[in-house]
Order: structure tokens, then C-alpha cells, then sequence
């Protein structure tokens, strides 16, 4: 149970996800009968619209062989390597079931809808193919229950015609029973919003259906004898189907969780559209119709072909109805084949999730690429500025190491003639200088001479020329080294130490 | 059984496109990578040599300071050159009506740097070329003279040292020793 509730979710997300080809887009509709089959090849990818269909009719004396290769003629149009997927449909053989159970975990369900067939019906798992939803929510009679709506066939009429259908190279994507492919149909032919039921009968060679559909859900299905002579349904049997189907909506309608019939819809291949319509509407308490199926036909189709389908809706109901309803839950695929379709649907999701991945990758190894040649742009402009400033700085370097050696070698000359010019005008006229003498390396400037001025007192004239030196820009830490007064030559003899300024020692 | 060989069939399909995206991909991440981290160390470089640069001087600075220091190197003379250094500073005292007593050119010696290595200019040691003289003339004479030679556009001269004295009582000249440095290579 759990399996198939992943199964399913695979689904679901594959087709949600999954891109579509055309084989996606297609589907291969069967509406298959003992005395032959309705093929249709349907687009999907909107409102189901028919592309191509044929008839078959087989009698009972043709081969297999014969019959198979009435089928490859439909078929061989198509893609061989990757064919629509088929949805088989028929009537014939399906039972319905319906059941009335607690709630209860889903991997239980199965268990008990399969211990309740057995106990009511006789069903045996092994030989049937089993189908079921649950339609409404019911009041039991110990307490809430919900309806279940079931549907089996047994396998010796099913497995034949699956195996027929994988014999022709076709996928199958469900087996729908022919009244739930009518239901949804019906479903679309009453009117949105009514909270009521529509009775569809269908009629067939010798056998007349009447499916009350709630919804896409049917609730109930009568099987009655149908007198055809020449292919033809006598107004006889047509008076007793009438009865029937009045019996029937009183019945329903009468039944605990019943909705009003709304109306009657008539189907099948033995429907002929005005007689039945001419016929019944007086018979019945409800309006009569029949299926409007024009706007389910492809442009593409033959005019002809057209015209002669849309003259014959009741051909065409179950086929289209099938159509309609390809994902169905109730869908009769043996569990085999349903895990099979899965697979094929998770391998396309992981292949496409493989490309994806693929695609994320290359676009990021493509943005890397890019990146890292707009990085190595970036770098190579940045390489010819760094070499640019590698150069200006080595020019400063250079700059600095010959400005270094300029400082070096002169260690801050300084203009003795300009010292020599500022000393000749800072000696006073009593001041004579003998001897000047100076030394570069220790900036050392050692002046001595003589004040002769019998007027004036010698050191003040000395103190008043060492002040007059200390002012000039040139000295600094002038000293009077000695002075030496000769009082008979009225002569002060001096000798000044200065330092000159400027020179970096 | 399939569902397990299908389940690594998936595997292996993913590791392949896996594996065939990091066989691309790494080499080019790598190599974006060492360009990004090359990038971040030149840009840092940059940054910080443009600081530097930016802190030292201004282009019209480095242009007045080359062309100072052009200057200052194409003054420097050649130690080979002592005796036209002689015949310069012999050429100048006589325009400055100076008597040259004595006048000497000592060996080159070279000048250190604090570190005491010798300096270089254009790759050639430079030197010291000491020229003593003796002279007898009068102050301001020697005021221009002085003058004329460091002011001179041939070479580059200091006065090392200078000793000035009056002669004698008599005598308005003074006689006086100095000795230049010529720098030089």
C-alpha cells in the first residue's frame, strides 16, 4: 500500500514536471468490445481533441493475426520508437461494486475491501483486477463510514487484451471501466453547480447499461437485455428500456444518500440520435439528450469523418469520456504494469533532473570561466600598474639614494663669503681683526684681533661686538675665548669663539 | 533486484556528470582562485606603494629635485682632473688680483657614508679632492673669490677650512691659507 502511494505521488509529480513530446501530448484511446473496437488517437495537451479515429468490427471467425493487423494499420502512422500510450476502456466483464467501510489507514483499505468482496461476493484477489475510490462520506450504522465505489474484472477477459494491446508495441496507461469513462462525460454534460445526478444509458448490441453518475462516480449500474434486429433497437425494447430507467430514478432517488436525477443521457452504438430522443422524451419525467461531442474533434480530421462522428455521439461517449479521464484512479492496470509505468515516469523525471544538473553544473563551470578570465584581465592591468609604480617607485628610491649622497658629500655647505661679508660689516671702526680662522669639520669660527680706542673702555666695545655677532644669522655660542687689556698701549686684545650655523657635523 | 541495478545505474549516471563537471570545473576554480588571491596581494601593493608615494613627493617636486640633483652630479669632477682644478682656482685668484704663494692638490680621499661605506655616484666612488693654497690679498678680494668658486658652474667646491691673518702691521693684505674640497669621482 505504501508503495503504491509513492507509485502514485511519482506520478503525479512526472507529469507534473515532465516536459511532453508528442508521445506525451498523444494518447491511444481502445473502446474495446467483443464484436470489435473504437481507436482513437487523442491530443491531450488541452481539452482532448480527436486526431485520427477507426472502427472495428470483428466477427467471430477472425484470427487474432487478423485482428492484430487491424490494429497495426491504425497504429503504423505513428512513431514506432516511441508510440501514445494507450488507454484501454470496455464495459463487458467490469463489475461494480459498491462498499460501505470505517475509516481506516490506507494500507488497510485494501485489505479490507478485499476481505469484504470475498465475504459479499466471492471476489478472489488472484483472479480479478481491482479498481476503487471513495466517493462521499456516509452515515453508518455504527457510526461514519465512507462509500467506496469498486470496480473488478476478472482476469481471463482482462489479461487477454492487455496482452494484446503490449503485442502491438503500446505502453498501457489505464484500464478504465467503460461506466466511469460515461460518468465523466455525463459529468461535464450536466450543469455545472446542480446538486443533482444524471442517469446515463447505454446501449449496446443486445445489452442496454444504466449508470447513475454522481460526479465522475457512479452509484449505481443495471445491466438489461437488448432485443436489436438487424442492428436495429425495436421500439419495443425501447418502451421496456423506458421502464427501466423510470424504475431506476425511482429507485435511486429513493435511496438514502441519493441527489435527484437531473437528466437522462443516452449512449452507445445502437443510440440513434433523433429516434431516441423522439421516442423517449414523452416516456421519461426527465429531459432526454443525448452527448454533445462536436467540439472533441481535431481541425486535422476529414470533413467527412467528422461529419459522421458527430452523427453518432453515442459511438464516441465512453471513448471520449475514457479520454477525458486518462490519470482516473480507478484504473483497473495490474499493479506490474502500474509499477512499470512509474518507472518509465521516474526515469524520464530523473533524466530530465540529469539534465537539469547537468545544465546547473556546465552554467556554473561557464560563469566560473568567465569570471576567472574577467580575474585575469583585472590581473594583467593590475601587473602593468604594479610594474608602473614598481618603476616610479624605484625612481623615488633612486632619487632618494642620489639626494642621500648629495647631503652626504656637502653635509650642509655653507657661503664663507657671504660670512666674511657680514663680519665686515659687524666690526666697528676701533675693532681691528688680526686673524680669522675657520674650520669646517667642526664649524668652529675663532676670531682675534684688538680695540684701540682711548675714549672707551675696551671690554664694553668687545662685550658690544659679541652681541652684535650673536644677532647675526651666521653664529651662534659666541664666546670671548680671553681679552687682555694693555694699559700703556691703550690697547684690548680679544679672542671670540663662534660657531657657524648651517653646517650639519 | 532492478530496482536496486536501476537505483545505481542513476548513481553512477550522476557521478559520471558529476565527476565530469569537477574534472572541468576544479582546475578552473583553482586557477581563479590563484588569480584572485594574486589579484588581492597586488591590489594590496598597490594600495600601500600608492601611500607610500603619495606621502614622499609630489611629480613637480620629484621633477625640481631631479633636475637639482642632474645639477649637482654634472658638477662633480673627475679626480683625474686635480691640475685644471689647480689652473681654475690659479685663474680665479688672478682675476681677483690675488698673489698665490703656494698652491697644493692632496690625494682624493673618499667620502663614507654614517654607516661608514663610501658613497656613489653613476657608480663611481666619490671623493675629496683637498687643494690647499696659500694667498696674500685683501678681504673683500678674497670675499669675491670665495665667491666666484662656489658659485662656479663647473665644479663643486667647500671650504674646509680657512686662516686669515694681516701679514704685517704695515700691510693692508692679509695673508691667508684655505684649503678646498673638490668633490669628486
Amino acid at each position: 500500500m505504501k508503495m503504491t502511494g509513492a507509485i502514485q505521488f511519482l506520478d503525479r509529480l512526472a507529469l507534473k514536471t515532465a516536459g511532453k513530446s508528442s508521445a506525451d501530448t498523444e494518447l491511444i484511446i481502445i473502446d474495446w468490445a467483443e464484436d470489435g473496437s473504437l481507436l482513437l488517437l487523442v491530443d491531450v495537451s488541452g481539452t482532448p481533441r480527436i486526431l485520427r479515429y477507426t472502427r472495428l468490427k470483428f466477427d467471430s471467425s477472425m484470427s487474432l493475426t487478423d485482428r492484430r493487423a487491424a490494429y497495426i494499420q491504425f497504429l503504423s502512422t505513428m512513431s514506432k520508437k516511441k508510440p501514445p500510450k494507450a488507454v484501454l476502456c470496455w464495459s463487458e466483464g467490469m463489475t461494480f461494486r459498491q462498499l460501505q467501510l470505517p475509516a481506516m489507514p490506507p494500507e488497510d483499505l485494501l485489505k479490507a475491501l478485499d476481505w469484504d468482496l470475498k465475504k459479499k461476493y466471492y471476489f478472489n484477489k488472484e483472479e480479478n483486477l481491482l479498481g476503487y475510490r471513495e466517493v462521499m462520506a456516509v452515515e453508518g450504522e455504527e457510526g461514519p463510514e465512507k462509500l467506496f465505489s469498486v470496480y473488478y474484472c476478472e482476469n481471463k477477459i482482462a489479461i487477454p487484451r492487455l496482452d494484446f494491446v503490449f503485442g502491438l508495441g503500446l505502453q498501457v496507461q489505464a484500464v478504465i471501466p467503460g461506466p466511469i469513462a460515461l460518468a465523466h462525460l455525463a459529468a461535464l454534460e450536466n450543469l455545472p453547480g446542480t446538486d443533482r445526478d444524471v442517469l446515463i444509458c447505454e446501449l449496446r448490441e443486445n445489452m442496454a447499461r444504466i449508470v447513475v453518475a454522481h460526479g465522475n462516480n457512479t452509484m449505481l449500474v443495471r445491466n438489461i437485455p437488448l432485443v436489436v434486429s438487424d442492428g436495429i433497437v425495436l421500439d419495443e425494447a425501447l418502451g421496456r428500456i423506458a421502464d427501466e430507467i423510470k424504475k431506476t430514478i425511482d429507485f435511486y432517488e429513493a435511496q438514502k444518500n441519493s441527489k435527484p436525477v437531473a437528466k437522462v443521457i443516452f449512449a452507445g452504438e445502437k443510440c440513434e440520435q433523433g429516434r431516441i430522443l423522439d421516442f423517449m422524451t414523452p416516456k421519461l419525467p426527465v429531459p432526454v439528450v443525448v452527448p454533445t461531442i462536436d467540439g472533441y474533434f481535431s481541425g486535422a480530421l476529414d470533413a467527412a469523418e467528422r461529419e459522421w462522428a458527430v452523427s453518432q455521439p453515442g459511438c464516441f461517449s465512453a471513448a471520449i469520456g475514457a479520454a477525458l479521464a486518462p490519470d482516473d484512479t480507478m484504473n483497473l492496470v495490474p499493479m506490474d504494469v502500474k509499477i512499470m509505468n512509474s518507472q518509465r515516469r521516474l526515469s524520464r523525471l530523473l533524466n530530465l533532473a540529469l539534465i537539469g544538473f547537468g545544465l546547473v553544473l556546465a552554467i556554473w563551470t561557464v560563469f566560473t570561466a568567465i569570471q576567472g578570465n574577467w580575474t585575469k584581465s583585472r590581473l594583467t592591468t593590475m601587473r602593468v600598474n604594479h610594474e608602473a609604480l614598481k618603476e616610479e617607485e624605484k625612481t623615488l628610491k633612486a632619487l632618494l639614494d642620489r639626494s642621500r649622497v648629495e647631503r652626504a658629500a656637502l653635509k650642509g655647505d655653507v657661503p664663507l663669503y657671504a660670512i666674511l661679508k657680514d663680519l665686515s660689516l659687524r666690526v666697528q671702526g676701533s675693532i681691528l681683526l688680526k686673524k680669522i680662522e675657520f674650520i669646517r669639520a667642526d664649524g668652529n669660527l675663532t676670531l682675534s684681533g684688538e680695540i684701540h680706542d682711548p675714549k672707551r673702555d675696551g671690554s664694553k666695545t668687545l662685550s658690544q661686538f659679541t652681541t652684535t655677532l650673536s644677532e647675526s644669522p651666521f653664529f651662534m655660542n659666541v664666546s670671548v675665548v680671553s681679552e687682555q687689556e694693555d694699559e700703556e698701549a691703550k690697547t684690548h686684545f680679544f679672542e671670540i669663539s663662534a660657531t657657524v650655523k648651517g653646517l650639519s657635523i | 533486484m532492478n530496482l536496486k541495478k536501476a537505483g545505481l545505474t542513476w548513481i553512477i549516471r550522476y557521478g559520471a556528470v558529476l565527476a565530469a563537471f569537477l574534472f572541468v570545473f576544479i582546475p578552473i576554480q583553482i586557477r581563479l582562485s590563484s588569480s584572485a588571491i594574486e589579484l588581492n596581494s597586488l591590489k594590496k601593493e598597490i594600495e600601500g606603494l600608492k601611500k607610500i608615494m603619495g606621502s614622499l613627493l609630489s611629480p613637480s617636486e620629484i621633477k625640481k629635485t631631479t633636475e637639482e640633483l642632474d645639477r649637482f652630479e654634472s658638477k662633480i669632477a673627475d679626480v683625474a682632473m686635480a691640475s685644471q682644478i689647480l689652473d681654475e682656482v690659479n685663474r680665479v685668484a688672478e682675476e681677483h688680483h690675488m698673489k698665490m704663494v703656494e698652491i697644493n692638490s692632496d690625494p682624493p680621499v673618499n667620502i663614507l657614508d654614517d654607516a661608514g661605506k663610501p658613497l656613489e655616484s653613476r657608480g663611481r666612488k666619490l671623493s675629496i679632492l683637498p687643494i690647499s693654497f696659500r694667498v696674500e690679498t685683501s678681504y673683500k678680494d678674497l670675499a669675491n673669490f670665495l665667491k666666484q668658486l662656489s658659485d662656479g658652474p663647473k665644479w663643486i667646491v667647500t671650504v674646509e677650512s680657512l686662516n686669515l691673518q694681516t701679514s704685517s702691521a704695515e700691510s693692508e693684505n692679509l695673508q691667508c691659507d684655505v684649503l678646498l674640497s673638490y668633490i669628486a669621482r
